[in-house]
């Protein structure tokens, strides 16, 4: 006979058979590990030591003054405490190579990202749990609204998704190159960790005065409130989707396909964006001839607009870390699907969707000729209005360039050859500079952006006045991308040729045993 | 070529490094197979291509008649693999561990139940099934490693030095375990460089060395293939339970003794014996027949140990 409790146990032992086994494995291990505990308790504790300095202060503290201490805890949380552990986790399990062993169970790679993704967002919940309170005591203190409160927080679980996924990917590179390894632990770390605590700060200082409120206020009365919503939500999903798929890519075992996903995602990603450059051009266009077209006009709406443009640099330099970091051992199975491909349209198909760097190469520079063409035939009418923002925009051209440059001296056999010695350098130098450099920057204000000019050859304030510049520049890029649509098309052909001798070589084999 | 493992001609390069070239053997279901090699001789390799972990430059494998590069997830199922590192995640239990992986399997409820208790109870881990694993001695972590290429009961078995740092008691349990699992019809594959090991487990074998095959079949065939080759006298170690000054002068009597090596004063020599094998124990009787006390009587370069050592001499760098 079963006693109750036995009873109780084997129940809850088949309806873990429903879980996934990496959630049970990273919760058994954080249960052991007291993860779970000291999650919350770091929560409490972080926030009762302000909590007494309050109590204990004569001036009357406000409200929302505790809040945005109390948000400051939580981003900071947020945004670099827990990336991190998720970092830390992965990274002891592929070096005690526990993921390499279950990448040939029955699970597959994304069952492990998805595992320990959930584990760290249970870890974050937690977390914020245990702020909670006292944001709520702040809102109890008067001067802050419950609306801002709420924003708060789901704008950090909302960070906390993205932050984690930047360090789980970060954890399932870990087997790469030292300095490489560096560059992104750089990347994830400072990058995303700056710009989720700085962001986060930054909105709670705005909530802190109100502005949240007039935000929405503003926000509900919007006529393109749906879209916009629609672009934010489904652009967020993308993205971590396709971190997601990165993450998924790396831990999987060389036998399987491991680039496909990732493209997939890209593609989304980018098909919603160009979506939206298209929109936000359109909308621009009818601001500058100071039509509405039946847009609402508002000048947050234009900042906001181009803020997103920074998202494209986020991403951009993502990408191309991952790309060059792709390996160039082609998934076997898709090698053969490939050699069996026929016609050219799969051809072109095969080799942007086929692991590999080179092919890597040529997945993102098409998509970035594709936007060069985009915002090359829009240039003609609204450039002027554009240029006197100062926009991002600019930069945008000037990265499209510069990694055109690292493709060139990484895939083409003359300038490969000529600048072998220094080809890593050079494409570290070029990223940091002219890439990721532009980004960081613009998230100063643009009065700050312009003394670091020094940094981007082309200087932008002069871009915007004068047309010749203008056009010049328009020209090289367009040289750029007319280039790398060549090399697109001789490497396609390239691949042509290579099937053709490798079905030659089958045939004669084949008819030799016969 | 209806074996159960088919290896043919892998060959794997690392950038301009071959690391394995054309290597092919095959070996089927209950017996044991040996991979002998020096270290870096590629042994690991080829076994991380055989479980699907890394990929052949070209070539191919084939477990149960599917291809390791074409039908990797068919295969996964088939193996169990025992790596030649043994990482240990933290907090946690031996029977955690064993449970996740089973769970990994897909193995559900009492099904999975069963395979991890099973797996504790061969692996004779009761007792400290509750330990975490990172607190493990080597040869118990070995152990669990062992334990869990078995939990969804694999037809095939791939081991990478399994016996590497294990006690001498260990190294006979786990013989006696491969041999149960042989027995119970699974096909094994180990790899190892403690030769003498594998002589008396393994049905058959291959030694490879720089990434090539030398050598490889049947356990016996090779021993005899090799002494055929060897053109050097048989060499006999030969030593007394008391000194005797007068046995270097009897036996340098011998008819067919050539060379007589003294290694301890009057107790200890070397025989180098000139003719054929079925003269050998004449020598013995007639020692024993003039009332030398023998203690060892021993024909050396026999052992897989020695043949080894003389097949793979001076490849080594
Ligand atoms: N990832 C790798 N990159 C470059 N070379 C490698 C890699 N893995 C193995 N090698 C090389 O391949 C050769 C074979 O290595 P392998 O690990 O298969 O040897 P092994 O027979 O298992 O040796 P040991 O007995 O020391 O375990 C070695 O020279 C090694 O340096
Ligand atoms: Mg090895």
């Amino acid at each position: 006979m079963k006693t109750k409790i036995e009873r109780l146990d084997s129940i809850a032992e088949e309806i873990t058979d429903y879980l996934s086994p990496l959630t049970i494995k990273e919760v058994r291990q954080s249960m052991k590990g007291k993860l779970f505990l000291s999650s919350f308790l770091l929560g409490i504790v972080a926030c009762l030591i302000p909590s007494i300095y309050f109590a204990s202060t004569n001036n009357q503290v406000q409200g929302k003054d505790a809040f945005f201490i109390f948000s400051v805890i939580l981003f900071s949380g947020v945004g670099v405490v827990f990336p991190f552990m998720a970092f830390a986790s992965l990274h002891e399990d592929r070096l005690n190579s526990t993921y390499e062993l279950m990448g040939i169970t029955k699970l597959n790679s994304h069952q492990l990202v998805w595992g320990k993704w959930q584990s760290s967002m249970v870890q974050v919940s937690l977390f914020i749990s245990s702020v909670m309170p006292f944001l709520t005591y702040s809102y109890f203190m008067k001067g802050i609204s419950f609306i801002s409160i709420l924003a708060i927080v789901i704008i950090a679980f909302v960070f906390a998704q993205a932050a984690n996924l930047f360090g789980i990917l970060a954890g399932s590179l870990s087997h790469l190159k030292k300095n490489r390894m560096i560059l992104y632990l750089l990347f994830v770390f400072v990058g995303v960790g700056f710009l989720c605590v700085a962001g986060g700060i930054g909105l709670a200082h705005e909530a802190s005065r109100g502005s949240i409120n007039q935000f929405l206020d503003h926000f509900w009365k919007l006529k393109e409130i749906f879209w916009i919503t629609l672009f934010i939500v489904s652009m967020t999903i993308a993205f971590e989707w396709f971190l997601f798929e990165l993450a998924a890519g790396q831990l999987a075992p060389v036998t399987s396909n491991r680039s496909s996903r990732c493209r997939y995602a890209l593609t989304l990603v980018y098909i919603l964006f160009i979506a939206f450059a298209w929109v936000m051009l359109d909308y621009l266009t009818a601001r500058a001839l100071g039509r509405s077209y039946g847009y609402s006009s508002s000048l947050w709406l234009a900042r906001s607009f181009s803020a997103m443009f920074a998202f494209v640099f986020v991403f951009v330099f993502t990408l191309s870390l991952f790309i060059l970091g792709e390996t160039d051992e082609l998934s076997p199975l898709q090698h053969k699907k490939y050699l069996n491909s026929s016609g050219f349209l799969s051809r072109i198909w095969k080799t942007l969707y086929m692991s590999g760097r080179s092919s890597g190469y040529l997945f993102l520079l098409s998509m970035l000729v594709l936007f060069q063409f985009l915002f090359l035939i829009t240039d003609l009418n609204i450039f002027d209005q554009w240029a006197k923002r100062e926009s991002i925009l600019f930069y945008f051209f000037n990265a499209v360039f510069f990694i055109s440059f690292i493709y060139l001296i990484n895939n083409l056999s003359i300038v490969k050859k000529l600048t072998a010695p220094f080809r890593r350098i050079a494409t570290i130098v070029i990223l940091v500079l002219f890439v990721a450099g532009p980004l960081m920057f613009f998230w100063f204000d643009n009065p700050t952006g312009k003394s670091f000019n020094v940094f981007n050859p082309i200087c932008f304030t002069e871009y915007g006045r004068d047309k010749k510049l203008r056009h010049y520049y328009s020209l090289v890029n367009a040289i750029a991308a007319v280039l790398l649509c060549i090399r697109c098309i001789f490497h396609i052909i390239r691949a042509k040729r290579e099937i053709q001798t490798i079905r030659k070589f089958d045939a004669g084999e084949r008819g030799a045993s016969q | 070529m209806g074996d159960l493992i088919v290896v043919d001609n892998l060959t794997r390069m690392f950038g301009s490094f071959t690391a394995i070239k054309d290597v092919s053997f095959s070996f089927d279901s209950g017996s044991i197979f040996g991979f002998i090699g020096p270290n870096g001789a590629g042994k690991t390799t080829t076994m991380r291509i055989l479980s699907t972990l890394d990929i052949a430059t070209t070539g191919d494998a084939f477990i149960n008649g599917y291809s390791v590069i074409d039908e990797p997830d068919k295969v996964r199922s088939m193996i169990g693999f025992m790596p030649d590192y043994y990482g240990a995640p933290k907090n946690m239990t031996i029977k955690d561990y064993l449970d996740f992986f089973a769970r990994a399997y897909l193995l559900k409820g009492e099904k999975r139940r069963k395979s991890v208790e099973y797996v504790i109870d061969f692996m004779d881990m009761k007792k400290i099934q509750d330990k975490h694993v990172v607190t493990l001695s080597k040869g118990m972590k070995q152990r669990l490693c062992l334990g869990r290429a078995l939990i969804h009961d694999p037809k095939i078995l791939i081991l990478d030095e399994p016996a590497a740092g294990l006690d001498p008691r260990a190294r006979i349990e786990l013989r006696e375990l491969l041999k149960i699992l042989a027995e119970r019809g699974k096909a094994i594959l180990i790899s190892s460089h403690i030769l003498t090991e594998l002589s008396e487990l393994c049905d058959s074998c291959a030694i490879i060395e720089q990434g090539k095959i030398l050598s490889h079949g049947n356990v016996n065939e090779i021993q005899e293939s090799l002494q055929l080759n060897n053109k050097s006298l048989p060499v006999i170690s030969l030593s007394l339970l008391e000194p005797n000054e007068d046995i270097l002068i009897h036996l340098n009597e011998i008819p067919f003794v050539e060379q007589v090596e003294e290694i301890t004063k009057g107790k200890k020599f070397k025989l180098k014996v000139n003719g054929n094998k079925n003269q050998i124990p004449q020598i013995l009787k007639n020692l024993i027949d003039s009332g030398y006390l023998v203690m060892e009587f021993k024909l050396e370069g026999q052992n897989l140990e020695d043949l080894f050592l003389n097949i793979t001499k001076g490849e080594v760098q």
